[in-house]
């Protein structure tokens, strides 16, 4: 169990996060927010790599910061970007980052077959790294991730540069490793945790503004979301969510808390939510 | 009588070896213990990983800057190596930080359970052994070109390499690599030059007039404090966020 305490970080004067709690168990725990609202610096301070200025973090009731490299050795991160040595193969980086987390060679390569295998990645092991692919280098990153086979499993936008197919894989891997393990991930692509999401973390306004199943977030706006076509202007007090096309023309989403006469209600889904709360940032 | 005693189930007794095993590995209280850890797993070339070329890179100027001091320093021979004597190990880190910090790769390094921190530990040991394996040779071959005290050459080269070993660990413990290992060069070099530059034969007659066993105490000075601040850095809590 990884416990977020009271934290706040900033950076000079600007308060990056406030006063954050949440809980993380077992499962997938998505971190569901618009560009700069504090995803990376949550997962910055889970990964020990930044220290917050107030609140601690607990592993197990430990804090991750004194456990030091016994926490390290159960955690497996993905940061939102990050380098490499070029001229390197893909076995050579993976196996330089097993030996940095106290693999053997033996032991490491074998999980780096097992691993490149999982992310389609098997006839790339003998590429350089210079020569791969964005979404490529991505499962490169996913793979060094999973190379401890990690209890704590952060992932900061996984999902960014893979295709259609390589998300599908993903989700499923995620869902699996979600049953015995502790993942985290950040993301703005609500299909991306839609399915798999035990718990979706909604920040706003650098403070936590919900933890709460899809279920319980899509249920607070059951019966109160409708389509109407885009001929018929917006009335007062529906909030738009957003368009879309279908056979006879451009459809508008929108939230209302009465029952218009004019519209036809539909299920409400995580995107909605997402667009409900995030509105007025996104636009 | 009931004998039925409820068992643990296998993740529940994994979970309970994994807390046994934590509990019973050693901290890693100093660079030894740590040395020991980490070359069951390293070995050589992870241990240079991606700074191959700066290591070559370090020796080739090394062998050249060495060549010119012992060929063209007899009028200040001791000053120059002195000021020299540090130079694999002032090149060696701050190439290799500049490589890594450039290559972005210290971010996924930093929440390893062997951090960069552990890694550069190690690499001091490494670069002090090649540094005072340099210097052997360089003291024997100045003694014999230049007419020097091999003996004296070789204690005062290895009273300036702990020196500046010493004083980069200083700095790596309180600011960032980056800062350390920039600022210091200028430093020695400045503190090195400028008495030269001012009155190279009083400088030298100083140093030359030093009775070699007077060398031998502030060698093993540095030396101890060289490896009581590496025991040190090697549980520095290094933070890896702007890398
Ligand atoms: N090193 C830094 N110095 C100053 N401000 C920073 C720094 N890093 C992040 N910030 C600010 O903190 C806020 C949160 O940034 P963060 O990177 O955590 O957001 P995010 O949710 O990950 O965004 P994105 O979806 O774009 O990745 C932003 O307003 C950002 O400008
Ligand atoms: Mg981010």
């Amino acid at each position: 169990m990884l416990t977020v305490k009271n934290v706040t970080k900033k950076y000079g004067s600007f308060t990056a996060l406030e006063d954050v709690n949440i809980e993380f168990g077992i499962g997938v725990h998505a971190l569901l927010a618009p560009n700069g609202a504090g995803k990376t610096t949550l997962m910055k301070m889970l990964t020990t790599l930044m220290k917050p200025n107030a609140g601690e973090i607990l592993y197990n009731d430990e804090n991750i910061f004194l456990l030091d490299d016994k926490y390290r050795d159960v955690l497996g991160y993905l940061p939102q970007s990050f380098g490499f040595y070029k001229g390197h193969t893909v076995r050579q980086f993976l196996l330089y980052l097993a030996a940095l987390k106290g693999l053997g060679k033996k032991q490491a390569n074998e999980k780096i077959d097992e691993l490149l295998a999982n992310v389609g990645l098997s006839d790339a092991a003998s590429l350089r790294m210079k020569k791969l692919s964005g979404g490529m280098l991505q499962r490169v990153g996913i793979a060094q991730a999973l190379l401890n086979d990690p209890q704590v499993l952060i992932l900061d936008e996984p999902t960014a540069g893979l295709d259609p197919k390589e998300r599908v894989r993903f989700r499923n891997m995620l869902s699996e490793l979600g049953k015995t393990k502790t993942v985290i991930l950040s993301t703005h692509i609500v299909s991306d945790v839609e399915s798999i999401a035990s718990r979706v973390i909604l920040i706003k306004n650098h403070k936590l503004l919900c933890n709460e199943t899809v279920q319980q977030l899509c249920s607070q706006l059951n019966g109160k979301v409708f389509e109407r076509t885009a001929a018929v202007a917006l009335h007062d007090g529906e909030v738009f969510l957003s368009e879309r096309q279908d056979a006879n023309g451009l459809v508008n989403r929108f939230v209302s808390h009465s029952v218009p006469a004019d519209a036809s209600p539909v299920n409400a889904g995580l995107e909605d939510v997402f667009l409900y709360v995030y509105g007025e940032e996104i636009q | 009588m009931n004998y039925d005693i409820p068992m643990p189930t296998a993740e529940e007794k994994n979970a309970a070896v994994k807390v046994i095993l934590c509990e019973a590995m050693p901290p890693k209280e100093n660079v030894f213990s740590l040395l020991r850890e980490l070359s069951g797993v390293f070995g050589l070339r992870n241990l240079f990983f991606g700074i191959g070329d700066c290591v070559y890179l370090t020796v080739l100027l090394t062998f050249l800057l060495y060549t010119a001091v012992v060929a063209m320093a007899k009028q200040v021979l001791c000053s120059a190596v002195f000021t020299a004597s540090p130079f694999l190990y002032l090149a060696a880190w701050l190439l290799v930080v500049w490589k890594e910090e450039k290559s972005g790769m210290l971010t996924l390094q930093g929440v390893c359970k062997y951090t960069p921190v552990h890694v550069s530990a190690i690499r001091m040991l490494c670069f002090g052994g090649m540094s005072l394996l340099v210097d052997i040779p360089v003291a024997a071959i100045a003694g014999v070109l230049q007419a020097g005290d091999f003996w004296k050459l070789l204690m005062l080269s290895f009273c300036a390499l702990f020196l500046y070993a010493v004083l980069l660990l200083c700095l790596l413990l309180h600011c960032k690599a980056r800062f350390a290992v920039s600022v210091l060069p200028v430093v020695w070099g400045s503190l090195c030059l400028l008495p030269l530059l001012k009155d190279y034969v009083q400088c030298e007659t100083f140093l030359r007039n030093l009775p070699t066993y007077s060398l031998v105490l502030p060698v093993i000075v540095f030396a101890v404090l060289y490896f009581v601040l590496l025991n040190r850095y090697v549980r520095k809590e290094e933070e890896y966020a702007d890398c």
